[in-house]
């Protein structure tokens, strides 16, 4: 079972492969415009180390996003081979491109900053409720639940 | 309880007046007071008021009828309340002491006292001097009937002595027997009336005895009246029972004296100091209707060849060594030890079984007790083998198998003969004296069983054991001599809870039901054994522990002996009982057993409230088990409040792997939507 799971996931990424190279070769021009918009992208995986590549996901969500005024207008125009250096020369596309990219940048490295802050406030929240817990054990059990031998009621 | 003007009443009918005594008609150990008959105004009658501390026999045959010419009979017995101390005389002044004592309600004789009431059983006056005639037709004949009467209901009188006996009527002719009830038998009886075995023993130490210990005291008395004196005046009583142990009861008391012969006939029969060879009533009766028998022949002991010389005198046999060892204790641990002892034992008696004997009676001596007292239980096992008939002895203790539990609760509050009690049941001399006699009485027999029960439970430790135990033990009718409850004259299980309840206002508040006395009082009624009730209650470490243990017995009792009208013990519980309440860890729970505690203490229910606090029950386990789950849940909240402001949520790497995973979300989702509209507007 556990060779069967192995063997699917190496094969998967072949398959995928397979399926996206002819159709990456039909549509070339919006491969090929696509690829040149989600540079950031791929410096994005470069740079990123984790295991999970949450930056390139971050970056390359975003990066996408910015690249669809370049499909647009590729699409607009026919999507002729031709059409390529047409779309890839507007600036008004590159900068939709890589502000996105810019945009996945500045969320990745600022959503720590807000975890931080909101993780403390639920830190405070969390210790308030643990302690009107303890208290609400302390009435009702009485001091000797904390473990403490103040109050120990007589044994029995 | 009554209190100052309240009447004293017996059964409803008797009104004893406690400001009118009748010094008269007084017992030794019980005074008499006047008493006015409800039911039938004008009647005289009078009572006599027993004390508190021992058992009191009347009550066993109160329901019997005597004829009341030849025997003083009560003709109502039972107990009442009874003022111990006039105002300010008790503790506080101008409140007086109340307790409940036996009482005993007679008509008074018609006929006066034969003789004033002495302290000496009235040996100390002049005695009348009567014929042969008048003895026999106003002394002998009278008192045969008495007895007669009484041995239709096995009874014994045990206290006919001159100054017990009044004229049938007036000053002179018949006379009866005086009460019998108010006191131990053969307590007040000096020992010249009593014989050898029970004149040498304590007077509350004195055995229930039979018709022959009765039938011995008439025959002395016979020789005092036809002497007109006594003819051992002068003597003390260890002179008196060495005569008589030398000479034989008849020969010492009338050896000297000219009596008639026919006279001499009865009275060798009636002195003779073997029990069985002693006239019964049966023969007095036929001596009495002209019937004559063979003169009885004189017990006498063994005589030694020689002479052994002990605390002064110069004494001929065993039993009268045995009783001068008895009544010289310390010269006779001295004695056992001299070799001079054993060599006159072993050669004046020509027994070639004595060294057989005396090894034995070393061997059990040291068998049974500390080294300490070593001397001690040799010469007790000495004095039973040597001096029979004799009490059972130990240093200051000389008590016969039967009134040993009189004896008992007499000493309970002397310390020191209490101890010597306690060591001469521990060394089994009771026993040692059983085996030295060659057969015993129906009374005797009747005796074994419950001098076993209390031997099992005299060296266990703790409440319900002791010698507390042995005393109730040895009489099922025994007061229970609890300091609470002392003065209530408790002899029977079922008023125990009722006496309880009535001293506790008395008493300080806090006061815990139990005590020693107590315990050993319903360890002994009960008819059960209650040895784990008694282990938790000596083993009860806390007050909590305690009052469960205490609560246990008492509601024993009163499911034994139903009683619902204890508002003042079932509130002493209440009080008791809040550590108990406090033990309980839930604050839900401890307040569903005060409401439910408080329910049954005015239900006086004990039965319900032990339920309520059953160690094993529903409440307390479920409390437990709740406990353990809280004290776990508290233990969790703490260790994750310490990880909390340890920095857990806030820490650096779980900070950013969050955020990292949050951004690539958003991104992600943001794609997602963008894309959608993008197809939308491409596709429109």
């Amino acid at each position: 079972m556990a060779a069967m799971e192995q063997t699917q996931f190496s094969l998967r990424p072949k398959i995928l492969l397979i399926l996206l190279v002819p159709l990456a070769l039909v549509f070339l021009p919006t491969t090929a415009v696509l690829t040149v918009g989600m540079i950031p992208t791929l410096v994005a995986f470069v740079v990123d180390g984790s295991r999970r590549r949450y930056l390139t996901v971050t970056v390359g969500g975003l990066n996408l996003v910015g690249s669809l005024y370049f499909l647009h207008q590729l699409w607009t125009l026919g999507q002729g081979l031709g059409d390529i250096r047409i779309v890839l020369g507007n600036s008004y596309g590159w900068l939709a491109s890589l502000s996105g990219a810019a945009c996945g940048w500045m969320l990745f490295l600022g959503m720590p900053f807000i975890i931080r802050h909101i993780a403390a406030a639920e830190a405070r929240i969390r210790l308030y409720t643990l302690r009107r817990e303890q208290e609400k054990l302390v009435q009702d059990w009485g001091q000797q639940v904390t473990g403490a031998s103040d109050e120990v009621p007589a044994e029995t | 309880m009554a209190d100052n003007t309240d009447s004293i009443l017996l059964a409803g009918r008797y009104e004893i007046l406690p400001d009118e005594p009748l010094p008269h008609l007084d017992s030794p150990g019980a005074m008499a007071f006047a008493v006015r008959d409800h039911q039938e105004a004008g009647k005289q009658l009078f009572a006599l008021i027993a004390p508190g501390h021992l058992p009191c026999r009347a009550f066993q045959f109160a329901t019997q009828t005597m004829n009341p010419l030849t025997v003083l009979w009560p003709v109502s017995t039972g107990i009442v309340d009874w003022r111990l101390s006039a105002s300010g005389d008790g503790e506080e002044d101008g409140e007086a002491v109340w307790g409940r004592r036996p009482a005993l309600v007679f008509r008074p004789p018609t006929g006066e006292r034969v003789i004033p009431m002495t302290s000496n059983g009235g040996l100390n006056t002049a005695l009348p001097q009567w014929t042969e005639s008048q003895i026999t037709k106003q002394l002998l004949q009278p008192i045969v009937r008495a007895l007669r009467d009484l041995s239709v209901s096995s009874l014994t009188h045990r206290a006919i002595r001159p100054d017990n006996l009044f004229y049938q009527l007036g000053d002179s002719g018949a006379v009866m027997l005086g009460e019998c009830f108010s006191m131990p038998p053969g307590y007040a009886q000096p020992a010249i009336f009593e014989t050898i075995e029970s004149g040498s023993a304590h007077p509350y130490g004195r055995p229930t005895g039979s018709q022959s210990d009765d039938l011995y005291a008439l025959g002395v008395l016979c020789i005092m009246f036809y002497l007109g004196r006594n003819p051992l005046a002068g003597m003390s009583d260890e002179q008196i029972i060495l005569a008589k142990i030398n000479y034989g009861s008849f020969a010492a008391l009338a050896g000297r004296e000219k009596l008639p012969p026919s006279l001499t006939e009865a009275l060798r029969g009636l002195l003779n100091d073997k029990v069985t060879e002693r006239w019964n009533l049966r023969t007095l009766e036929s001596w009495l209707d002209g019937q004559h028998f063979n003169p009885v022949l004189p017990y006498l002991p063994q005589r030694a060849t020689r002479p052994i010389n002990f605390a002064g005198i110069d004494h001929f046999n065993r039993p009268s060594i045995g009783h001068a060892m008895a009544w010289n204790w310390s010269e006779a641990t001295t004695l056992v030890e001299k070799p001079d002892f054993e060599n006159w034992m072993r050669r004046s008696f020509n027994d070639e079984k004595i060294n057989e004997a005396l090894t034995k009676i070393r061997a059990m001596a040291q068998g049974y007790g500390p080294n300490a007292t070593m001397r001690d239980r040799l010469v007790g096992r000495l004095v039973v083998f040597l001096g029979q008939p004799v009490p059972i002895c130990y240093r200051d203790i000389r008590v016969c198998l039967t009134g040993m539990p009189t004896l008992l609760a007499e000493i309970l509050d002397k310390r020191d003969l209490l101890n010597q009690f306690a060591e001469m049941m521990r060394a089994k001399l009771p026993q040692a004296w059983i085996q030295e006699q060659a057969s015993l009485r129906p009374e005797q027999i009747q005796a074994l069983k419950p001098l076993d029960e209390a031997e099992k439970y005299l060296d266990r430790a703790g409440y319900g054991y002791g010698i507390e135990r042995a005393l109730y033990e040895l009489d099922s009718n025994m007061p229970c001599r609890s300091a609470l409850i002392g003065d209530f004259y408790v002899t029977h299980l079922r008023d125990l809870l009722p006496a309880l309840d009535a001293a506790l206002p008395g008493l300080e508040n806090g006061t815990k039901p139990m005590d020693r006395h107590i315990a050993a009082f319903i360890a002994a009624g009960l008819k059960r054994s209650i040895d784990r009730e008694m282990a938790a209650l000596n083993n009860a470490t806390t007050d909590a522990t305690q009052a469960i243990a205490i609560l246990n017995l008492l509601a024993i009792v009163q499911g034994v002996h139903p009683n619902t009208k204890l508002p003042y013990l079932a509130q002493a519980m209440k009080e008791l009982l809040q550590p108990v309440i406090a033990s309980f860890h839930l604050v839900g729970t401890r307040e569903h057993l005060q409401k439910q505690l408080d329910r049954h203490v005015n239900a006086c229910d004990f039965g319900a409230m032990l339920v309520l606090f059953d160690p094993e029950g529903p409440l307390r386990r479920g409390d437990e088990i709740g406990f353990t789950a809280a004290k776990h849940a508290y233990r969790s909240k703490l260790k994750e409040i310490d990880w909390i402001e340890d920095g857990g949520l806030t820490e650096p790497d779980r900070v950013r792997l969050i955020a990292h995973r949050t951004a690539a979300v958003t991104s992600a989702f943001a794609a997602s939507v963008g894309l959608a509209i993008f197809a939308m507007l491409m596709v429109l």
